[in-house]
């Protein structure tokens, strides 16, 4: 099994600025990316803190109250990795709201033979590819891609957090298979995802010979090909 | 023609606000507790806010727009930049900053005190020569075009209670609205405020909608068409607007006032990419 990763911020940006995030801990074979949200403002940090979370984790996600513990946990790293008494106005004005990211996570299960749970809120995707055909979950058609996908909430920031409770929604949407005989699987967040609908199984081909290279990214997006947006994806080859 | 370029910061969009400052502004505003000039005021104020926040970043504003203010009637027959003496980028507009208020807004039911910016104070003084004014941002908008030639098209929002005193504006604003981009030609928004307890004209396709009055006639002309690609967030706000309504409301109340600024800024961020 080898795996590679990419993560490009949008043309235009600095890499810095990426408010992708992806995750893995190859021990407890958990895999995660989530996309924070452009309009809302620590978002990127948000969707590190619930990706990590998630693999570091053992949560189940079809069990609302181990993804309400797993939000709950993901919060209050996000929380204390902000200096909230620091922020200048502007900041400060904007974070009360919280940040928002989607949620992609998946857990590779071994029994008697190679099974995945895939976890989603929102529209980054996960592919399986057998060699014969490409399975794609939550979203499964490139005209699905919408302008507002469902989105994880980090809950209100200060001073609000000190008079609302945090109360998350649950929203996940859950896909299991078996993967004994699958050539490769990806997690990806949503215009790399619809790339990858568009151009089938062959994509993830293009994408896995060039996931270190931003030139090749840039001039898919220059051309039209996919959309100016960050573009992270988790590449994960049996084969 | 397609009103469809993103925002960035290699491409930023322009707005430029005009504000009236005749004496005339200094009677209450229809549906509100203050002066027209102490609520166009702050309904600018409030917007440059909102830009500053779509453009906030953890790490700092991101110039997605350069951004001017333009007041006339601050003394006889004269109008001058307000914060600058030229557009600037959003990121700057922080070093421009006349006071901090601390004002209380209302999240999810909780009264939040926050920290609000006030840029420049009301004033209600003069006559009305919204040509200078025109003048004055047609330069500004010839001047940004020539350096953002494929930039988003600028966005003009003017607010008065009232016709021009220094002859027709409608001469200057047609020739505003007919600079370019590649992806359009400027917009210019009219908000005609009104101390009168009387309805409203939201986003009129027709002439023979508007009163037999002169200056609204006038300001109906010098509004623009309001581009298809806008008219479902328009429609959000006011259910009658139509393919071919103009970007103009008279009689307005203090909130046909917050919603014109709303939409007329609100159809502009969503390109920022």
């Amino acid at each position: 099994m080898s795996i590679k990763t990419l993560n490009f911020s949008k043309a235009g940006n600095r890499q810095e600025e990426s408010e992708d995030s992806l995750a893995i801990n190859s021990e407890r074979e958990r895999y995660s990316v989530c996309d924070g949200a452009s309009d809302s403002i620590f978002s990127g940090w948000w969707a590190s803190c619930l990706a990590g979370e998630f693999v570091d984790g053992d949560y189940n996600l079809d069990n609302g109250s181990e993804y309400f513990q797993m939000l709950l946990n993901a919060r209050k790293k996000w929380y204390s990795g902000i200096n909230w008494n620091r922020l200048p106005w502007n900041v400060k004005n904007k974070s009360i709201r919280g940040s928002y990211c989607t949620f992609m996570g998946v857990q590779l299960v071994r029994d008697d033979s190679l099974y995945c749970n895939a976890w989603a809120v929102g529209d980054s995707c996960f592919f399986i590819d057998d060699g014969k055909s490409l399975q794609s979950f939550p979203v499964s058609s490139p005209e699905d891609f919408g302008v507002h996908p469902d989105l994880v909430w980090s809950g209100y920031g200060h001073p609000m957090n000190e008079r609302k409770e945090y109360v998350p929604e649950y929203k996940v949407k859950s896909f299991k298979s078996e993967i004994e005989n699958c050539k490769r699987i990806v997690l990806a967040t949503d215009a790399l995802s619809k790339y990858i609908l568009e151009n089938g199984a062959e994509s993830i081909d293009r994408i896995w010979e060039n996931s270190s290279s931003r030139e090749f990214f840039d001039k898919l997006r220059s051309d039209g090909s996919i959309k100016n947006d960050d573009l992270s994806a988790i590449i994960i080859s049996f084969s | 023609m397609s009103y469809e370029s993103e925002i960035s910061r290699r491409k930023p969009g322009l707005f430029i606000f005009l504000v009236d400052q005749s004496r005339s502004m200094s009677k209450k505003i229809s549906g509100g507790t203050h002066s027209k000039a102490q609520e166009a005021a702050d309904a600018i104020n409030r917007q440059l806010n909102e830009i500053i926040s779509r453009c906030t970043k953890s790490d700092g504003v991101r110039p997605y727009f350069d951004v001017g203010v333009i007041g006339y009637g601050y003394k006889s027959g004269d109008a001058t930049g307000l914060i600058s003496d030229q557009p600037i980028p959003i990121n700057e507009l922080e070093s421009h900053i006349l006071r901090m208020e601390k004002k209380t807004e209302k999240i999810d039911g909780e009264d939040i005190e926050i920290e609000f910016p006030v840029w420049f104070d009301p004033v209600a003084s003069y006559d009305t020569p919204m040509v200078k004014g025109l003048t004055i941002a047609k330069q500004w908008i010839d001047d940004w075009v020539q350096r953002n030639p494929d930039s988003f098209p600028p966005v003009l929002i003017n607010i008065s209670d009232g016709g021009a005193t220094d002859g027709n504006p409608k001469d200057v604003a047609e020739q505003i609205m007919e600079i370019e981009t590649s992806d359009g030609k400027t917009l210019i928004w009219n908000c005609h405020i009104s101390e009168k307890n009387e309805k409203s004209v939201s986003f009129p396709r027709d002439e023979s909608e508007v009163p037999e009055e002169k200056h609204a006639k006038e300001m109906f002309e010098m509004s623009s068409v309001i581009p298809d690609s806008m008219l479902a967030i328009a429609k959000e706000e006011y259910q009658n607007v139509d393919t071919g309504a103009r970007a103009y409301v008279y009689n307005a109340n203090l909130e046909d006032l917050i919603r014109l600024l709303d939409i007329g800024t609100r159809v502009v961020y969503n390109k920022v990419k």
